[in-house]
């Protein structure tokens, strides 16, 4: 069964690529950019091992976040990796244990599994000096890649019923900014204690990673290096139950999901008509029905509502890096706030066809102008704009208060929100080109609304969003230059002129993508409504 | 009939190796009812792609009214509507939903599409599912909406692929009798399908696809000559009946 799952996955690869430059490139560049991070991961951790008591304490905390990294990585870039659509082994008489071993074998197929594996291989050669520490050590690894690729499979299937409910998501949103308000408490309390001392901090990091199986494991190469060879067989064994059982689940999961792939959780629940607000500020008929379905759409599309968790999931992550390292000073962290800002732009609306999918030829049928299209993409960046805008001033807010405290001065205020506001509104005008000249297909997949672009194309889809993020960046150097020189007389001028510029970008965009888009439309359909396999 | 509702010439479909359709010239007649029939791959659906401006052809050249839909795509989508296969819709609005933000999209005004939507409502049999999501419809009911929202805008020609696919009896009397009622009034409708008894029945013109080309088209009396059409397809594109062969001795047999 492994074998056979294995291979269809490489020739699943293999037909992604044929017959496809852009695919082919994109896999080429993976490629090396796999072989860049093998590489450099493998010294980096060899010479861990020259740091005494420091280089331990980083080698426990990097394979803890390597594991984390895959859990989280999946949601956050929309790249669960579904090369192989579960659903489709369902029929075969294999019960489901055999199946997610299969499944699991496969997954460690890919350049990213293969790339950390060698990376982490480095700490075999800075730790291990006996051949049975090394064995240790290549238990650990194996077992902590495991860990990786389970999680970066559970995450996902565990988000997914929650997403299709109704109410779940609320939940969901609420729980991680409740999360993520704990993780800055908890930073905030670790760099008061023991701000200078770089030791203190990794040797608490490092003694809470290694709680974790990963770290527990990493902890086994360091008593085989050691010579405590029963203790370091305890903490792998220990590790491996672990992995075990969260492998037992994962099949568990999987089993369910797929006996019980309901594509609503409403079912045959009604839900209430008179769509569109015609009428309300003043909008064209059209583009009144295009937001009426956007916001429809945002609530009740699983996809939609995963685009918005992982806007929340970025939130967190990007609050809790922020916070350290700017200390207070003004304008350190504005490529920070500039990168949260379009990356909330680029997940809400840059790829706004492959979205719709099939569905897009409805669209097509009935836009033959410019200004007809103008309409659909001017009503989802309006949707997108009234979502992100209050989730981004929460993030602003937070980010003011969370890097100079409770008696922030109005330029902090002004720098944090005129950043992240400006960017937001400048990545939706870049959005729509993007989405009009880089459309993409997305996998239907009833159980994993986390499910990415497919085999082969995941390196040109980042590529794009690289150029989306480079472009952004070019438009927001007026933010760069301006923001670390504002006073209490410039904050409010800087904040709301980076709005007012981001605005008219984002018609600027729109109106480009419009008229660009147009004679386009034929082939971006055919594009976005090719099934993914 | 005064001229010709659909006029295509020369139209070829051309995919990397692959050769959809070959160079397909039709002509609909006003007010007729057309059937495409042919059998599986001959080209139907990339045909009624091109015809509609959903593909982009290789090659040729189509007319729907007197406009050509590449050149010209704004006068021709105001004036035709399409009900595609497998018919994708936006599925998570409900019926009544999808009726209205079809109206919007076509600049209908809200009162005109509000009185419209009920009464394709009604007339469809969708009333009790209208505030229910598309997603959770049955193929039957997704065929009828997506028929309710390409009549919403009252086009000249209306385009079918495979209406009645997957339908049972009950809805498919009630989107043949809406299609009968639309013709009568003068309005063109072509639609493929592979229910030769319907195609006959219903349609006063037809055309045959084979591997991407017309092998027949005319009135269906000219393409039967006195056959039931079913008989008379079979014998224009050759039927291919291996199952009566050999091999398969393995089969039906005993298990395993």
């Amino acid at each position: 069964m492994v074998g056979i799952v294995c291979r269809l996955k490489l020739s699943l690869i293999a037909a992604g690529l044929r017959g496809n430059p852009a695919g082919t490139v994109g896999f080429v560049i993976s490629l090396f950019v796999g072989f860049v991070v093998a590489a450099s991961g493998f010294f980096v951790t060899m010479r861990m091992g020259l740091a005494f008591e420091f280089g331990a304490h980083l080698m426990v905390i990097t394979f803890a976040l390597v594991a984390l990294g895959w859990g989280i990585v999946p949601i956050l870039a929309f790249r669960s990796d579904e090369t192989l659509d579960p659903a489709r082994f369902a029929l075969l008489p294999v019960p489901p244990g055999p199946m997610a071993g299969a499944l699991l074998a496969a997954s460690a197929i890919g350049v990213p599994p293969i790339a950390f594996t060698i990376a982490l291989t480095g700490a075999l050669a800075g730790f291990a000096a006996t051949p049975a520490a090394v064995l240790v050590g290549a238990l650990a690894i194996v077992i902590t890649m495991l860990m990786s690729l389970l999680l970066g499979r559970i995450l996902p299937l565990a988000l997914a019923p929650v997403l299709r409910g109704r109410r779940g998501t609320d939940v969901m949103i609420g729980g991680l900014v409740g999360a993520t308000a704990l993780v800055l408490l908890l930073e905030w309390a670790i760099i008061t204690s023991a701000a200078s001392d770089v030791d203190a901090i990794t040797a608490a990091l490092a003694g809470a990673a290694g709680w974790t199986p990963p770290g527990f494991a990493a902890l086994a190469l360091l008593d085989a290096r050691d010579g405590d060879f029963g203790i370091a067989a305890l903490r792998l064994a220990v590790a491996a139950a672990a992995v075990a059982a969260v492998w037992w689940l994962w099949a568990r999961m999987l089993g369910r999901a797929l006996a019980d792939l309901r594509v609503s959780e409403a079912g045959d629940m009604k839900v209430r008509g008179r769509l569109g607000a015609p009428g309300l500020f003043g909008l064209a008929p059209r583009t009144a029905a295009v937001v009426g379905r956007e916001l429809r759409y945002q609530r009740r599309e699983p996809r939609r509502k995963a685009g918005i968790a992982t806007m929340m999931l970025l939130f967190g992550v990007v609050l809790t890096m922020l916070a350290p390292i700017s200390s207070g000073e003004l304008g350190v962290g504005t490529s920070i706030l500039v990168t949260n800002g379009a990356l909330t732009a680029l997940t809400l609306v840059g790829n706004q066809f492959g979205l719709q999918g099939s569905a897009l030829w409805s669209v097509l049928a009935s836009t033959a102008s410019p200004r007809e299209l103008r309409s659909e993409l001017l009503g989802a960046s309006l949707v997108a704009a009234l979502i992100g805008t209050p989730l981004l001033l929460l993030f602003a807010a937070l980010n003011t208060v969370g890097v100079a405290g409770g008696a922030a001065e109005p330029e902090v205020w002004a720098a944090s929100i005129g950043s992240t506001l400006g960017a937001f509104y400048l990545a939706l005008g870049v959005s729509p080109l993007i989405s009009v000249y880089f459309p993409y297909a997305l996998p239907d997949r009833g159980h994993n609304p986390f499910a990415g672009p497919g085999p082969g194309r995941g390196m040109v889809v980042t590529l794009t969003m690289l150029a989306a993020m480079i472009t952004v960046n070019a438009l927001a150097i007026p933010f760069y230059l301006l923001a670390a020189d504002l006073d209490a007389w410039t904050a409010a001028p800087y904040a709301l002129g980076a709005v007012v510029y981001g605005l008219a970008v984002a018609w600027t965009g729109i109106s480009l993508a419009a008229r660009a888009g147009v004679p386009r439309l034929p082939e971006i359909l055919a594009t976005v409504s090719r099934p993914v396999t | 009939m005064n001229g010709s509702a659909v006029r295509a010439r020369g139209l070829v479909k051309q995919f990397k190796r692959t050769t959809a359709v070959a160079g397909i010239d039709l002509d609909v007649p006003t007010g007729s009812f057309f059937g495409l029939v042919g059998p599986n791959g001959a080209g139907k659906t990339t045909t009624l792609s091109m015809l509609t401006g959903l593909l982009r052809p290789s090659a040729g050249e189509v007319s729907i009214l007197g406009a050509d839909v590449w050149a010209d795509p704004v006068r021709t989508k105001a004036r035709i509507g399409v009900l595609p296969e497998g018919v994708r819709l936006f599925d998570r609005l409900s019926g009544r939903e999808l009726l209205l933000y079809t109206g919007g999209l076509r600049g209908l005004g809200a009162d005109a599409v509000a009185q419209r939507a009920e009464e394709l409502l009604w007339v469809l049999d969708l009333r009790e599912a209208a505030d229910r999501m598309v997603l959770d419809y049955s193929t039957g009911m997704r065929k009828k909406i997506g028929l309710a929202a390409a009549l919403l805008h009252n086009p000249g020609v209306l385009f079918l692929d495979e209406p009645f696919e997957g339908v049972d009896p009950v809805s498919a009397g009630t989107i043949r009798a809406v299609m009968e009622r639309y013709t009568a009034s003068g309005s063109t409708v072509i639609f493929s399908s592979h229910v030769m008894e319907l195609v006959e029945r219903l349609c006063d013109r037809v055309a045959v696809l084979d591997r991407g080309r017309v092998v027949a088209a005319g009135e269906i009396a000219e393409v039967t000559d006195g056959r039931p059409l079913h008989e008379a397809f079979l014998s224009i594109v050759g039927a291919r009946a291996r199952a009566q062969e050999g091999g398969l001795e393995w089969l039906g047999s005993s298990a395993g």
